[in-house]
């Protein structure tokens, strides 16, 4: 069930209907988690399977982790959990890449072999669950978390439907202390999660599916080589579309947990005004690069052992992070690209981090400016189909192509739409839109509160997946 | 615990006090039923009525109802001539069949979508397939590929796509601001071009996918007319070369030899055009060196509207669709007429 779709209009008011109705705490559990099931099942019944696998398997594993002190034993424990989760993650997400490459290694060897593609349906937000019930055995593994003492809230912590399919990715330990206690909004809770609803849905109807995808989606789409002017608008309106996408996903999902009376955590932080990489992976998918930091990084040795030993940590853990987002060399392109700058920026700082000069405000405006831009070219292997595709993409964007094949009106729609968000990325960078909106007078709020309402009915969308489904 | 970047204490969403959200979301609900039943009222006014969008999920769904029907369906295929000159109760009352479902697209082309029937061992009905000779005999591998998000729709088509169909639905048959023709870009379009969006004499769709052409509402014919007789004169077509026809041939007998192994029956058929279309159509595409190869290639039944006396009478006011009172009448005949020729069991009162 997309968050931008009617369906989820009609599901949740009943949901949240049924959620203030004075029922029991444990009745009003059941019925979110229920509920979860069902918002699951809308997609594709069968694969809710998998869920009750993940929840079974860590439930059982958490628990025998925690009550068993033999080092041997929990290694084996928490190997059941890693095994069962990535196996099936690996099985439906990446057994086609890995028969691809293996076919492709065997016909440069001289072999003749061509099996048939394999037909696997890549079950929806599997990436995401995985990895968050992961945390939870994971965590008890290192003694940092307890096992949950219900059944039902562990499997609510599994499947809890506003942030089932594409995050943010929560931590047990955050979540399932949620649970202990009844949680029903407050006026402010439900006043503010509606609005993040709107506005997430806002950002994803309007400004990414209409205003930006189509520019994208052409250029990217394009039989033959793009002119430069198109290939930059094109960049940039990829690169306002997938913040715009993912951002109002996760602003729907943090918005529908708090009108039901539950706190996600924060998943995007006005990324596109950050000074430097590490500072745009503290605010672009915030529950990713916290969760990759935390238990591939860290457990990798992260930066206790060493300048280089820490480059090569950093390496692997965005190289599989790139991996994680999509089963394709130019996700792997794309998250190497990443550790390269982090580890440039790392080397930088240590070697001229004291100079004046990268304290100035020119120097500060500059690395807003470059930042965005390197993301922005980083982009192109993200949404290329093909590595050819991106490098020829980036290889126009610094020739003269003078040919254009975009209207003038789609070139200013992304100048003005790009132009405004960045403005605003960089007039919210130390404050968020909360406390910016609670402190506007009730005018200013009641057209700011219609107005994504009034375009969401002037555009006809035809419901576009969020991108990050795929995932 | 290792440090995420969640924090359950006070600051987080939904903590900031001091708003009035009652009040605010009243003046917002205000501001949306005044200004969304001016843009409503405006358009309205412009001619324009609400009706069902025809996209991918639409099609999805009568696909899906297209297996559903088993030994009894009968599915209609081809471009938006299929759409709009054959008429569901008409057809169906002349025929004696169940109401046929419509999978017959604006501008899409016939063979894709017999392949995709074709394929399907959950398809066992009958195909009745429009033979547009600009689709069907023309060398265009990019229309091959314009119906795969329809195909992706029926693919990945479930329960829940079935409510969500439903629900746009009915805001569609509410709202005219719901129609595709007042989305954002042809309204960024028709701005650039300075001129008002013009409602569509065929833009009507019924929930099964049937489209109607009021040609009441189609003020400057004529003109229309010579554009695009001026737009057809200067057009060069990839007319299919010899080599890639044969290959197509043989893949349509495929096709039919596949429907007809299941119990299903397909029937080829070519519709009427008129004026400018039928010249172009005549130019480009002969009759010989086409439909008559494939009416002797296939175990098909066909029928050209040329051979019928009372099929040949009709003729599309635009070049390309009939009206919808002609189209209804059009249907009749030929329901009629797929009964004389043994294909459809004809009415039983």
């Amino acid at each position: 069930m997309l968050f931008n779709s009617f369906t989820f209009l009609v599901f949740f008011a009943i949901v949240l209907l049924i959620h203030r109705i004075p029922f029991s705490w444990t009745q009003k559990k059941i019925h979110l988690l229920l509920a979860s099931y069902l918002f699951y099942a809308a997609w594709n019944p069968p694969f809710v399977v998998l869920l009750w696998i993940s929840t079974a398997v860590d439930w059982l594993v958490g628990r025998r982790l925690h009550a068993s002190d033999d080092k041997g034993t929990r290694k084996r424990w928490v190997a059941v959990s890693l095994a069962v989760n990535l196996g099936l993650l690996g099985y439906f997400k990446y057994a086609g890449f890995v028969l691809e490459n293996f076919v492709w290694l065997v016909q440069r060897l001289g072999f003749d072999y061509s099996p048939a593609a394999p037909n696997i349906i890549l079950p929806l937000g599997i990436s995401f669950y995985t990895f968050q019930t992961l945390s939870y055995t994971l965590s008890i593994y290192r003694r940092d978390g307890e096992p949950a003492d219900s059944r039902i809230d562990f499997a609510l912590f599994v499947t809890f439907f506003p942030q089932l399919v594409a995050g943010p990715i929560v931590r047990a330990t955050d979540f399932i202390v949620q649970l202990a206690t009844p949680k029903q909004a407050d006026a402010q809770q439900l006043g503010w999660g509606l609005a993040m609803m709107n506005f997430g849905i806002f950002q994803k109807v309007v400004l990414s599916d209409t205003l930006l995808a189509p520019v994208a989606d052409k250029v990217f789409g394009f039989p033959r080589i793009a002119g430069t002017v198109d290939a930059w608008i094109g960049s940039l309106a990829f690169s306002g579309q997938i913040f715009f996408d993912f951002a109002g996903y996760s602003s729907c999902a943090i918005g529908a947990a708090l009108c039901l009376g539950f706190v996600l955590p924060e998943n995007f932080r006005c990324p596109y005004a950050s000074l430097g990489f590490s500072d745009f992976w503290r605010r672009w998918h915030i529950s990713l690069s916290t969760w990759l930091r935390d238990y591939l990084y860290i457990s990798m040795g992260g930066n206790r052992a060493g300048a280089v030993r820490t480059y090569i940590n950093l390496a692997a853990t965005m190289l599989l992070g790139g991996l994680w987002h999509g089963a394709s060399w130019t996700f792997v392109v794309w998250g190497g690209l990443h550790g390269f700058y982090l580890i440039v920026e790392r080397v930088l700082k240590a070697q001229l981090g004291g100079v004046a000069l990268f304290h100035t405000a020119a120097f500060k405006i500059f690395s807003y400016g470059s930042t965005f831009v390197v993301v922005t070219l980083t982009w192109v292997f993200f949404r290329a189909e093909t590595f050819a595709q991106a490098t020829t993409l980036l290889a126009t964007m610094f020739a003269n192509v003078p040919r254009s094949e975009l209207s003038s009106g789609q070139v200013n729609t992304v100048l003005v739409v790009v132009g405004v968000m960045l403005i605003a990325q960089l007039s919210l960078r130390n404050t968020d839109l909360e406390r910016v909106f609670s402190r506007l007078p009730v005018w200013v709020k009641g057209p700011l509160l219609a107005f994504p309402t009034l375009c969401l009915f002037a555009v006809p969308g035809d419901n576009r997946a969020f991108i990050y489904f795929q995932f | 615990m290792p440090s995420s970047t969640f924090n359950s204490d006070p600051s987080g969403p939904g903590s900031e006090t001091g708003t009035n959200w009652r009040a605010s979301y009243v003046l917002a609900f205000v501001m949306v039923v005044a200004c969304v039943g001016s843009w409503e009222g405006y358009w309205r006014d412009h001619g324009f009525e609400p009706s069902v969008t025809d996209d991918a999920g639409l099609w999805g769904l009568a696909r899906h109802n297209a297996n559903v029907l088993g030994e009894d369906a009968v599915v209609l295929v081809g471009s938006s001539r299929m759409q709009m000159d054959v008429q569901r109760d008409a057809f169906a009352h002349a025929t004696g069949w169940a109401p046929a479902v419509q999978l017959a697209v604006v501008r899409g082309p016939s063979v894709p979508v017999l392949e995709n029937l074709a394929n399907d061992p959950g398809f066992v009905g009958t195909v009745i397939c429009e033979v547009n000779p600009v689709l069907f005999f023309a060398d265009t591998p990019n229309i091959d590929h314009m119906l795969d998000a329809h195909f992706e729709a029926f693919r990945t088509f479930s329960y829940g796509s079935h409510v969500e169909q439903r629900l746009s639905m009915s805001f569609q048959q509410r709202f005219v601001t719901r129609l595709p023709d007042l989305a954002y870009e042809p309204l960024r379009e028709s701005w650039e071009a300075g001129r008002l969006p013009l409602p569509s004499y065929n833009a009507f769709i019924t929930e099964d996918r049937y489209r109607f052409g009021d040609y009441d509402k189609f003020g400057h014919l004529r003109w229309a007319n010579k554009r695009i007789a001026r737009l057809l004169r200067n057009t060069i077509p990839k007319v299919m070369p010899p080599s890639a026809f044969a290959k197509r041939l043989r893949h349509v007998n495929a096709l039919v030899e596949l429907i007809h192994a299941r119990g299903g029956d397909v029937v080829f058929i070519h519709l009427p055009s008129s004026n400018h279309v039928l010249k172009y159509e005549h130019e480009w595409w002969g009759r010989s060196e086409f439909w008559d190869k494939l009416v002797a290639a296939t175990d098909a039944t066909t029928i050209h509207y040329e051979d019928d006396p009372v099929l040949a009478r009709f003729s599309p006011p635009d070049g390309d669709h009939l009206g919808r009172m002609r189209a209804e009448e059009f249907s009749l005949r030929l329901g009629e007429l797929l009964v004389k020729k043994g294909v459809a069991p004809g009415r039983s009162d």
